[in-house]
């Protein structure tokens, strides 16, 4: 190879430049993100390593009273803890591991027991028909500040943590969250999809698409255990979102996460991992943990390729660990990360497809592409 | 928001060198356009924690560097973020005569030997660098260097 030549200067004046785009389009849109993380943690923050997905649940209109209302909720793939129910009073139901130490139920805010609330604030929504409130609460250390709402058959949480830096100050959360109008209004005069901002569905009722989406798939009744089910991979502007509604008696719900973020290649898996949620099951588990860290095949046709014990991920609860260990396997000619912990009240195991991380091929890869991926509410 | 100044302020400094950044990986500005996007928007999520660090570029370059750049060849996914902005057209590609033969050469190289030679050739990074921003070895850096220059010196050589 010939080394006089000047690479970088061949390099750069081999092509022009783009256009620029003005600052403040980036700016929204990293105000829509924030937004959308803040939601997103809701249950969860960064602490957990966990598969996020969106999950609603509304009251039917001119339902019952007794509907669990949750805008958001964030899990893991594999906590040993029941899924709670939407048939059950939300009070009834355990609180999910890192969930914030405030919900609404039916009955109004419930605040977890042992939970300190260091400043609350009713009615930040003063011109609005609906209840709210903001609180500084902590709980086992982990401090939240929280901005509910609820009333008029809904309901809505957004939350953050100080320690992320989003806000200087509760009063500047607060402020923010005001600013935004609340959770419970359409902001604005055009009909307001709930689930995934593309879809509505009331009961006896086809879903309703936003215009402009389409169905590019459609399973009927994925989860028995629900009155109705229907999972739907929805094509927007270019971007499918898999979707998955639910109604029981009491209300509907629903779960969903876009396409390209989600750690399930396929439509299906996505929709057989929802299903195992909302009946109670673990999940697609390619591996087991051993408690000396080694991971070996949970399946016949698993083959472990490589695999590294104690991975530093912090972010994904790595450090709280009893156990911990990541690898490499392939399964029905597909390469998946596996992200396994064992803490000492559940094990959480990440599935994520090699395809769908960012062109992954190593667990440094991967590792890399978790670590970036945390800075947007983790794998999902 | 508080750090909505300084991000501004780095984002009209740097946005066209990022931008050449990601259209010299993916060869459409279009594409570019969606990747500098992404990477910006992590950057605004991650913000207090990146500029503390004083990583702001590097943090978007990383992210632009490690998105599966030829499996986005397929239908490219856009964010469309415009609900209080108003659509700008869409970028005018640049003029065929602006991208030369060694740029198209570069474009044909297999996906990581082109993020090498980029990262290493023409943003100068060293091999070690480069290694870490991609999340592959030394070795590895080395081996695509190799084959990624001989490939590109082919196209050059006529010139000369």
């Amino acid at each position: 190879m010939s080394t006089d030549i000047d690479w970088q200067h061949e390099l750069d004046s081999s092509f022009g430049t783009g256009d620029d785009v003005e600052v403040a389009r980036y700016v929204a849109a990293g105000h829509r993100a924030v937004r959308r993380r803040r939601i997103a943690a809701v249950g969860a923050g960064l602490g957990a390593a966990a598969v996020i997905a969106g999950i609603a649940w509304t009251t039917a209109p001119g339902g019952a009273s007794r509907t669990s209302d949750l805008p958001v909720a964030t899990r893991s793939p594999s906590e040993s803890h029941r899924t709670p129910s939407a048939d059950e009073p939300l009070r009834d139901q355990p609180w999910r591991a890192g969930e914030p130490p405030a919900r609404v139920t039916p009955n109004g805010l419930e605040i977890r027991d042992g939970a300190v609330v260091h400043e609350r604030r009713d009615d930040v929504y003063p011109g609005k028909t609906t209840e709210s409130a903001a609180l500084d609460i902590s709980r086992d250390g982990e401090r939240h500040w929280l901005v509910v709402e609820w009333g008029d058959g809904n309901s809505g949480m957004s939350s953050t943590r100080p320690e992320d830096g989003l806000f200087e100050s509760f009063d500047a959360f607060i402020r923010a969250e005001v600013a935004h109008g609340g959770m419970t209004t359409p902001s604005g005069d055009e009909p307001q999809y709930m689930f995934a901002d593309l879809v509505n569905w009331s009961s006896g009722s086809e879903p309703e698409l936003r215009p402009g989406a389409t169905v590019v798939r459609a399973v009927q009744d994925p989860v028995e255990t629900k009155k109705d089910s229907i999972a739907l991979a929805v094509r927007h502007e270019g971007e499918v979102t898999w979707v998955l509604l639910m109604r029981n008696r009491n209300g509907y719900g629903a779960s969903w996460e876009k396409a390209a973020e989600s750690g399930w290649p396929t439509f299906d898996l996505w929709v057989s991992d929802q299903v195992a949620l909302q009946t109670g099951g673990t999940g697609l588990r390619l591996v087991e943990l051993d408690v000396d860290g080694t991971l070996s095949p949970a399946l016949p046709d698993v083959e472990v390729l490589d695999q590294r014990a104690d991975p530093d991920l912090p972010a994904y609860g790595t450090d709280g660990a009893t156990t911990s260990a990541v690898a490499l396997v392939d399964w029905r000619d597909e390469r998946w990360f596996v992200l396994a912990l064992v803490h000492p009240d559940q094990d959480v195991v990440t599935t994520f497809a090699a395809s769908k991380a960012d062109g992954a091929e190593t667990i440094d890869g991967f590792l890399a592409f978790a670590a970036a991926r945390a800075d947007e509410g983790g794998l999902r | 928001m508080r750090h909505d100044g300084d991000f501004s302020e780095f984002v009209a400094a740097r946005q066209t060198h990022l931008r050449r950044i990601a259209y010299a990986l993916c060869g459409d500005w279009h594409k570019a356009d969606d990747l500098l996007q992404t990477a910006l928007t992590k950057l605004y999520v991650a913000w207090p924690r990146i500029r503390q660090q004083g990583g702001e570029e590097a943090y978007c370059r990383q992210i632009m560097v490690r998105a599966n750049i030829d499996e986005s060849r397929r239908p490219w996914r856009r964010e469309r973020p415009t609900d209080d902005l108003p659509d700008r057209g869409a970028p005018e590609p640049t003029a065929v005569e602006e991208r030369s033969a060694l740029f198209d050469a570069l474009q044909g190289l297999p996906e990581q030997q082109r993020k090498v030679v980029v990262l290493r050739h023409w943003l100068g990074l060293s091999v070690r660098e480069t290694a870490t921003e991609l999340g592959i070895n030394e070795g590895t850096v080395k081996s695509h260097s190799s084959r990624g220059l001989a490939a590109l010196e082919a196209v050059l050589a006529p010139q000369r």
